[in-house]
């Protein structure tokens, strides 16, 4: 009986435990930067099957351009792609103004709510410092470029504490070795490299 | 036999004098490249604030036709200073937003920070050249890396460089719009 009792007397205490009230992530500019395994070509001589394997790199900036062609537009120098945190992207131009939103071929997941984290949250200030480990997904869908990569985010997030006029500065800062598969201008491929996030906002908190 | 005892005294104090002599002239030449080569392979690894102070050789004389690169951005604060800190992140910071664009002056701004004396605008600095992605990058990296000691460092340089290298997938698609697609036959 005194068991039963200290087991939900724990089962309790867990749920009342006052959970890591992180918000991880913030609006990122996003880097990709994979290699392309793609098959470039088969064929049949003789006895023999023959493939060929071509490897292409892919970038954010390609993407950029890739876009701006599907558009028929040419973004200016310095535009970026930004990540909102609910995972809409988005052509910025240098300063960050939004030039276009390209959700509708890229899109990119980042499963926060099942993040694992470590560090600190200041349930008053806001103040947080913490390294946190979640499911990131980065999908494509562009004519010629289909796919999605998958990887295991690892980000780190800070937000300052508030100065006497109530600014704080949320930075985070993701990295993610990322792989997948899809195909590209229609033949099957793979996809292996990195993705990094980068955020910086401000706010106050009075 | 006095003129003896000092024929044989004096040609004793000359004997001695040229054992002592001879091998100090030998080393005096060599001295400072067999101290560096000893220091860069026998050393155990120094820390990384230290190896961040001595990571190169002299800039190299085989530049060739490669236009001068600007001097590195140096941090106002004294290393492992708080401010230091803030410096480098803001740095890094621009680093990766020139990297966005595709203009020489932005590269070169990059570039030149591949020999700033502090490790983590080194390591910002490749990952920025990465990002903008242009091969006009290739020769500059290959003179750096060869300026370069900390075989870590020279390692991912030439990685980078070989990444480069690749073909984008923009110009293979280019490619395939301006050839025809290769002639293919069933799946094996």
């Amino acid at each position: 009986m005194k068991t039963i009792t200290f087991k939900l007397l724990l089962a309790s205490g867990l749920f009342l435990l006052p959970a890591l009230s992180a918000q991880a992530s913030v609006n990122s500019t996003l880097r990709l930067d994979v290699k392309c395994y793609y098959q470039f070509k088969t064929s049949v001589s003789g006895v023999k099957s023959i493939g060929i394997a071509k490897v292409v790199r892919l970038d954010s900036k390609q993407l950029i351009v890739i876009l701006g062609k599907q558009a028929g537009i040419r973004y200016p120098g310095g535009s970026q792609l930004e990540v909102t945190v609910n995972g809409q992207v988005f052509i910025t131009n240098s300063k960050g103004d939004r030039l276009g939103n390209v959700s509708k071929y890229l899109q990119a997941n980042l499963d926060t709510q099942s993040r694992v984290s470590d560090g600190f949250h200041n349930n008053q200030t806001n103040q947080e410092t913490t390294r946190n480990y979640f499911p990131v997904s980065f999908t494509m869908d562009l004519p010629a470029v289909k796919g999605t990569v998958y990887g295991m985010a690892n980000e780190l997030f800070k937000i300052t504490p508030p100065t006497g006029d109530g600014l704080q500065l949320t930075i985070g800062h993701t990295d993610a070795d990322v792989n997948g598969t899809g195909s590209f201008s229609g033949a099957l491929a793979h996809y292996n490299g990195k993705l990094a996030l980068d955020g910086r906002s401000a706010s106050i908190n009075k | 036999m006095k003129r003896l005892h000092g024929t044989l005294l004096a040609g004793a104090v000359i004997l001695t004098t040229a054992i002592v002599m001879i091998p100090r002239k030998a080393e005096t030449p060599t001295a400072g490249p067999a101290s560096e080569v000893r220091t860069a392979s026998e050393k155990p690894a120094p820390p990384a604030a230290s190896v961040s102070q001595t990571p190169r050789r002299p800039p190299s004389t085989t530049r060739g036709s490669l236009p001068e690169l600007p001097s590195p951005v140096a941090s106002p604060f004294l290393p492992g200073a708080v401010g230091n800190e803030e410096w480098i992140a803001s740095r890094t910071a621009e680093l990766d937003r020139l990297a966005w664009f595709d203009d020489t002056e932005s590269l070169h701004k990059i570039l030149a920070e591949l020999r700033n004396p502090l490790p983590e605008i080194r390591t910002a600095a490749l990952a920025a050249t990465l990002a903008f992605s242009n091969r006009d990058s290739i020769p500059y990296l290959e003179m750096i890396a060869r300026e370069t000691r900390d075989p870590q460092e020279v390692k991912a340089i030439t990685d980078a460089v070989e990444h480069l290298k690749l073909p984008t997938m923009v110009e293979e698609l280019e490619r395939q719009e301006s050839q025809p697609a290769p002639a293919e036959s069933p799946s094996p």
